[in-house]
C-alpha cells in the first residue's frame, strides 16, 4: 500500500511539473593583426647641414619635419611577440655624417602591450630593431599616440662633406613577428 | 491486480494530461573577426557585434497552452575557450508576440540559469539575437566557443 502512494506521488509530481533543455553555440575566430601607420603622414624628412655663420664654428644642422608617430594595431596568438624594425631601403647616407633615429617612450591612449623602444639607432642599410616585445596591443590614433620618431644628422667626420652632396633616401619602417 | 490496472491507469492518465513543454534551439552564431574591421592602425576593434536578429530560432511547444512557462538561459564554456572580458547578450526580437513577455531587451547571460523570458501557447517559435561586447586586439588570437543552453519549464 505504501509503495502504491509513492507511485502516486511520483506522478502527480511529473505531472505538476515539465522540464526540457536545449543548447546551441556561438563562435567568433579572432584574426590576426598587424596594422602601422605614420602620423600626421609620411612625407619627406628633410635634414640640412648649413655652413655656420662664423669661422671656427660648427656646422649647423637644420631639420624640417623630422618627427614622425608610429601608430599600430597588433593582435597575436599567446605567446608571440612582435617587433618594429627599420632600415634604409634605397640610397646612400652621404659620407661624414651619420643618420639617427630617437624613439622616445610610448605615450597615448591606446592600451595593452605596446612594447619596449630602442632610444637610439644609427641608420643603414640593415634592418634594426627600434621597438620590441609588442603582444595584443593598440597605440591610439594620430599625433601624440604611439611612439615618436625624431630624425637627426652627426657629422663623424668633417673632412668628408661635400656640400654640395644631397641624398635622398627611402626608409622602411615594418611591423613583424619574432 | 487491482494494484497494478490503477498503475496503468496513472500511467495512462499521466501520459494525457502532464504538462509537457518542449523547446528546440536551431541555429548558432559564427562570427569572423577581421583585421579590416580596424579603420585604421592604432585603433582596436570597435568592441561590439551584433547578430542577424533571427540569429537562432527556438520552438517551444506545450501540451497545456494556458500555463506560463518560463525560458532560462545561461552558457557553459570552458576555460581555454572563453575569455572573461567578453560580455554575451541575448534578446528576442518578436516584440510583437502577444504570447511572450520580457526578454525584448538586451541581458548578459552568465553561468546561471538567469530568466530569459515567459511565455504561454501550444506552439511558439521566437527569433533571438545575440550582442558580444569586449572584441579587442587585446584578446589572444584564437577561436572563442560558449555553449548557450535555454531551458523552459512549466
Amino acid at each position: 500500500m505504501r509503495s502504491l502512494i509513492y507511485i502516486i506521488c511520483f506522478f502527480y509530481a511529473m505531472s505538476c511539473f515539465a522540464q526540457d533543455n536545449d543548447d546551441t553555440k556561438v563562435t567568433f575566430e579572432l584574426s590576426e593583426v598587424a596594422m602601422l601607420d605614420l602620423e600626421p603622414n609620411n612625407t619627406t624628412v628633410t635634414l640640412n647641414v648649413v655652413a655656420p655663420t662664423k669661422a671656427g664654428e660648427k656646422a649647423i644642422i637644420v631639420a624640417a619635419n623630422n618627427n614622425k608617430w608610429i601608430n599600430f594595431s597588433s593582435a597575436v596568438s599567446a605567446g608571440t611577440m612582435r617587433f618594429i624594425s627599420i632600415i634604409i631601403e634605397d640610397g646612400q647616407v652621404p659620407p661624414g655624417i651619420y643618420l639617427k633615429l630617437r624613439t622616445a617612450n610610448y605615450v597615448g591612449s591606446g592600451k595593452g602591450d605596446t612594447g619596449v623602444p630602442t632610444s637610439l639607432v644609427t641608420l643603414n642599410n640593415s634592418s634594426q630593431t627600434i621597438v620590441s616585445n609588442i603582444k595584443g596591443a593598440y597605440t591610439g590614433n594620430g599625433e601624440n599616440n604611439g611612439y615618436k620618431l625624431t630624425y637627426e644628422l652627426e657629422i663623424y667626420d668633417y673632412k668628408l662633406l661635400d656640400f654640395d652632396q644631397s641624398a635622398t633616401l627611402s626608409i622602411r619602417l615594418t611591423l613583424s613577428d619574432f | 491486480m487491482k494494484n497494478f490496472i490503477l498503475i496503468v491507469f496513472l500511467i495512462v492518465s499521466n501520459w494525457l494530461f502532464s504538462q509537457n513543454v518542449e523547446i528546440d534551439v536551431s541555429g548558432k552564431w559564427e562570427k569572423k573577426i577581421r583585421a579590416s574591421d580596424i579603420t585604421e592602425a592604432g585603433n582596436d576593434y570597435v568592441g561590439t557585434y551584433e547578430s542577424d536578429s533571427d540569429e537562432t530560432e527556438i520552438e517551444i511547444k506545450a501540451k497545456n497552452k494556458n500555463k506560463t512557462i518560463t525560458v532560462l538561459i545561461r552558457k557553459e564554456d570552458d576555460y581555454d575557450e572563453w575569455h572573461p572580458n567578453l560580455q554575451l547578450q541575448v534578446r528576442r526580437t518578436d516584440n510583437n508576440n502577444n504570447n511572450s513577455n520580457g526578454g525584448t531587451s538586451y541581458q548578459t547571460i552568465t553561468d546561471f540559469d538567469s530568466v530569459f523570458f515567459y511565455t504561454e501557447g501550444r506552439d511558439n517559435k521566437v527569433p533571438i539575437q545575440y550582442r558580444i561586447n569586449g572584441i579587442s586586439v587585446l584578446l589572444p588570437v584564437q577561436e572563442y566557443t560558449t555553449t548557450i543552453i535555454f531551458t523552459v519549464f512549466q
